[in-house]
């Protein structure tokens, strides 16, 4: 059956072949806190894989640091890092808000994620397409924490969505 | 916390493993040693390589932006091999209508979600060679037949060792507009002043290496795997609009003819210089960016024994230049960069091109070549021999942010760098990346630290690798992995490999021997060909450490290191001196917890029977089994006599025994490196070598022994191995608050600019 794709117009980058000094690594940890009913994330990216995506869009070099203190880049990064991943508990996704994010010396970009109240989660899902339709080799990793113990799971573009086999 | 006395002097503890794959030694999988290269990874007494040498004619045409070249390349044949063919190298054909490289992209419809997407993919760019002709010395044709990205000339006899041929490639392509298209070369265009800044490379057709391990070296480009060249000296011309300043790999020839007089005497005073001198100024460079001058230079470079040529060419150039001497030989740094670098370039490209070359000096062999370049280049940081191209761009006021500085600083560094790998040590990077790439950014990291203490360097220190090595394995490659063929190319090629001699030199050998065998490899392969298996067997021959698990374990595989604290019991020695004994075994039963429903029945059974009646006790409820009597002192006594005053003292000192558990959950082993607190907070560091896995690769044991009791155990307590989870490190278990708990705990709220400017509003 032919699928009608749903064109959104936003002006992307054109990439060469030769960013030899790229990341392309997104990390997020997620852990459930029964006592806030809550799950509360930090989402790790490389601020100059987001920078150049942005930088490219709109036709000019903007730093990590333009874009956090410009209202209107700052929502648009947001948009962009938090429609790349989505956790789904007994198929029903979940909502996350970002509560702030840091920029690391090192060049690191924090997001500070918690979601909306869940009593008791059921069966969990993770989707992580973060990025991966800017840099074809992107990878993601989500590392689960339940009781001190990591859950690790890898994410590729063409591989983006898993199961979480632990229950929170 | 309980202690177990302890009756025997010793124990023996074993784990059911007898597995030893992590240590077999690495013969299956690196080559046999031979008279090319023998099993010291030295070269050996037959090693042999090839030699290209260039005179190239080259012509930029500004209006058209369109390279054209005439090179006449003579190659020496050092092999014993008589070689009917010769392979060159047409990189830019990667831009050519019918590349592979586009064919080979995985896609799916999510990537034409945008019309950028889809405009992307309907671009057009021809960029491929257009080679003219290929002609003998003598002027007559050469047969030839290109395979993509590669170029075979048929040779009409064979050519015999020791033996050279010249002979002349016309060519021509239209470079590439790196801001669209991409690519480590190409142009970018200034609308504002509308000029160009060329950075050009790759751009002539480049003789392949033919060598003992590959043959020839002819795998297509693909755009990721870099390049593989033989060395040769150049000789090379270069015509430009006539206001345009040529930042080369080489050493101008003809200074008078294409520089001014006050350029040419700052650039004398520049080669006394310990500080960057402008040879040409912003003001100067701004002025020329509006002439825009139509007549023509043709400025002259020669580079010898180098494996690649590169230049860069702009009428919107800055130009700065400092001296820096490496053993006892002078060395001009130079860097050119448009008004739009600054004000960073000016205040530190030079700068940092100049600790480059002295600090890689130190750590591997002394830079050879004449001048050091760096030349701005948006975006992308690009090497060459002599000369490299960095991005870097402050914003349009002039500001930038401390991540742009530190990428700066950075990228300058790596690119700098790679003079040394590949362009010095001239490894396969066709085949494999990591050579050079982790190799130079390990050594990056070196001369990041020296640059600023607290360098927040962001690949080297081990603990930064853990988040790309934990997790499924199937989707990490191993670092001796083919160029192309690289899941994760950074953290694989540039951040595992320079993580693993880090670990090498801070924790499993030592920095002295590792310095030593670093260098060693870097002496022995300078202006050579050296393969991943003279890299292994240099470090070890080199050293005296056997290295092989580590090789097999960190660039052969792809297991993360997670080794845990399972148990640990605590142990001290019966003294047999029954006071001694007894008195401890009375303050246990004293100090140990009761059951609610004893505290309880103290007063809800007002009388027990045996309390109302004095028949029932008998021997068994009236001892004491604390008191000491006099058979316990007579065998006391006895005791004493048969044993000797040495064991008596060390019966008597009070010791604690620890016996610790260690598990390996993620498979790669590494030392323990282990910090012991004691009760009254001091503490002792104890390093056991990698060794104490040989036998028992999953699980084992170790007694500590201490004059004072523990209170806490810590694996790792510096973070050297690349532990992929520190919660199982300590004992007792402590578990490390998860990066949002930190945030919770102290949440950014403002950037220290921010911050600043607070501060100067109540200054004003």
């Amino acid at each position: 059956m032919k699928s009608k794709a749903l064109l959104l117009f936003v002006l992307l980058s054109i990439f060469g072949t030769s960013q030899a000094h790229e990341y392309h690594l997104a990390f997020i940890e997620l852990e459930y806190y029964p006592s806030e009913q809550q799950f509360q994330a930090t989402l790790k990216v490389t601020a100059h894989d987001l920078a150049y995506i942005l930088s490219k869009k709109h036709g000019k070099t903007l730093s990590m640091d333009h874009i956090l203190k410009t209202d209107s880049l700052r929502t648009e990064l947001e948009f962009m890092v938090c429609s790349g991943f989505t956790l789904y508990q007994n198929n029903q996704a979940v909502y996350f808000k970002v509560d702030g994010h840091e920029l690391d010396i090192n060049g690191d970009l924090n997001f500070y994620l918690s979601s909306e109240l869940i009593a008791e989660p059921g069966t969990l899902t993770f989707a992580f397409p973060l990025l991966t339709a800017y840099f074809p080799d992107q990878q993601n990793k989500l590392d689960y924490l339940k009781k001190g113990r990591h859950h690790t799971l890898s994410y590729l573009a063409t591989d983006y969505i898993k199961e979480i086999p632990v229950t929170p | 916390m309980m202690k177990t006395i302890l009756c025997l002097f010793s124990i023996v503890i074993a784990s059911a493993s007898f597995a030893q794959k992590k240590f077999a030694q690495l013969d299956m999988e690196l080559p046999t040693p031979n008279e090319y290269r023998n099993a010291a990874g030295a070269p050996g007494h037959a090693y042999f390589q090839q030699q290209a040498d260039y005179k190239m004619n080259l012509v930029l045409d500004d209006n058209k932006q369109k390279l054209s070249g005439t090179e006449t390349i003579t190659y020496t044949n050092n092999s014993p091999d008589a070689l009917p063919y010769l392979w060159l190298q047409l990189d830019q054909n990667i831009y050519d209508e019918h590349s592979d490289t586009k064919l080979i992209e995985v896609e799916k419809m999510e990537d034409f979600k945008s019309i950028g997407d889809i405009q992307k993919r309907f671009f057009h760019y021809d960029g491929g060679f257009n080679v003219e002709s290929i002609s003998s010395i003598s002027g007559q044709p050469m047969s030839y037949f290109i395979n993509k990205t590669m170029l075979r000339i048929d040779l009409a006899t064979p050519l015999a060792p020791k033996s050279s041929i010249s002979f002349t490639v016309k060519w021509w392509y239209n470079i590439n507009d790196r801001m669209a298209v991409g690519g480590r070369s190409g142009y970018e265009y200034f609308e504002k002043d509308k000029n160009y800044l060329y950075t050009l490379a790759q751009f002539f057709p480049r003789m392949c290496v033919y060598s003992d391990v590959t043959g020839w070296q002819n795998k297509q480009f693909l755009g990721r795997g870099e390049f593989t060249l033989p060395f040769g000296d150049y000789d090379v011309s270069i015509t430009v609009p006539s206001d345009h300043i040529i930042a080369a790999t080489g050493e101008l020839q003809n200074g008078a003819a294409v520089l001014t007089a006050t350029q040419r005497k700052r650039m004398e005073q520049a080669k006394k210089a310990n500080t960057p001198v402008l040879i040409v100024t912003q003001a100067e460079a701004e002025a020329t960016e509006k002439e825009k001058k139509s007549n023509t230079k043709t400025w002259r470079f020669k580079a010898m024994n180098v494996r690649d040529f590169a230049f860069a060419s702009s009428r919107k150039f800055i130009w700065d230049a400092q001296n820096v001497t490496v053993g006892g030989k002078n060395i001009l740094c130079m860097s050119f960069y448009p008004k739009e670098g600054n004000p960073l370039w000016e205040r530190y490209s030079t700068k940092l091109v100049a600790h480059t070359i002295k600090t890689y000096s130190k750590y591997t062999v002394d830079y050879p070549y004449p001048v050091a370049i760096s030349v701005h280049s948006k975006w992308i940081g690009m090497e060459y021999p002599m000369i490299c191209f960095n991005g870097g761009r402050p914003e349009e006021d002039g500001t930038y942010s401390e991540g742009e500085k530190y990428g700066m600083w950075g990228v300058i560094i790596h690119e700098v760098g790679h003079n040394f790998f590949p362009m010095i040590i001239n490894s396969d990077e066709r085949q494999w990346t990591w050579m050079d790439e982790g190799l130079n950014t390990f050594v990056q990291y070196l001369t990041e630290q020296e640059w600023e203490r607290g360098y927040p360097s962001r690949r080297g220190p081990a603990h930064l690798i853990a988040d790309y090595m934990r997790g499924d394995q199937k989707f990490i490659s191993p670092i001796m992995t083919n160029s192309e063929s690289i899941f994760q190319f950074g953290n694989n090629a540039y951040g595992k490999p320079a993580t693993g001699l880090n670990i090498l030199r801070e924790t499993i050998m030592g920095r002295e021997l590792f310095d030593y065998a670093f260098k060693t490899y870097c002496e022995r392969w300078k202006f050579k060909h050296p393969s991943p298996a003279d890299f292994f067997r240099s470090m070890e021959d080199a050293s005296a450490v056997d290295l092989d698990w580590f090789w097999r374990g960190w660039f052969y595989g792809t297991e993360p290191v997670d080794i845990a604290i399972k148990e640990v019991k605590w142990f001290q020695l019966n003294s047999q001196n029954p006071t001694l004994e007894k008195g401890f075994l009375k303050e246990q039963n004293d100090n140990k917890d009761i059951h609610i429903g004893v505290t309880r029945n103290e007063t809800a059974i007002k009388e027990t029977i045996n309390e109302q009646d004095s028949l029932i006790d008998d021997y068994y409820a009236k001892r004491n089994i604390y008191l000491v009597d006099a058979l316990d002192k007579k065998e006391y006594e006895e005791f004493k006599q048969k044993t000797s005053e040495k064991d008596l003292a060390l019966l008597n000192a009070g010791k604690h025994f620890y016996e610790v558990h260690f598990e390996n959950v993620g498979g790669l082993v590494m030392p323990l490196i282990l910090r012991f607190t004691f009760t009254d907070d001091s503490t002792e560091v104890i390093r056991i070598p990698v060794e104490i896995w040989r036998k028992y690769e999953d699980k084992v044991s170790k007694v500590f022994i201490f004059d004072k009791e523990v209170k806490e155990i810590r694996l790792d307590p510096f973070l050297e191995t690349a532990d992929v989870d520190l919660n199982n490190n300590s004992w007792p278990t402590e578990i490390q608050p998860s990066r949002y708990q930190l945030f919770k705990q102290n949440p950014p709220k403002e950037n220290p600019m921010q911050r600043q400017k607070r501060v100067d509003a109540i200054k004003n």
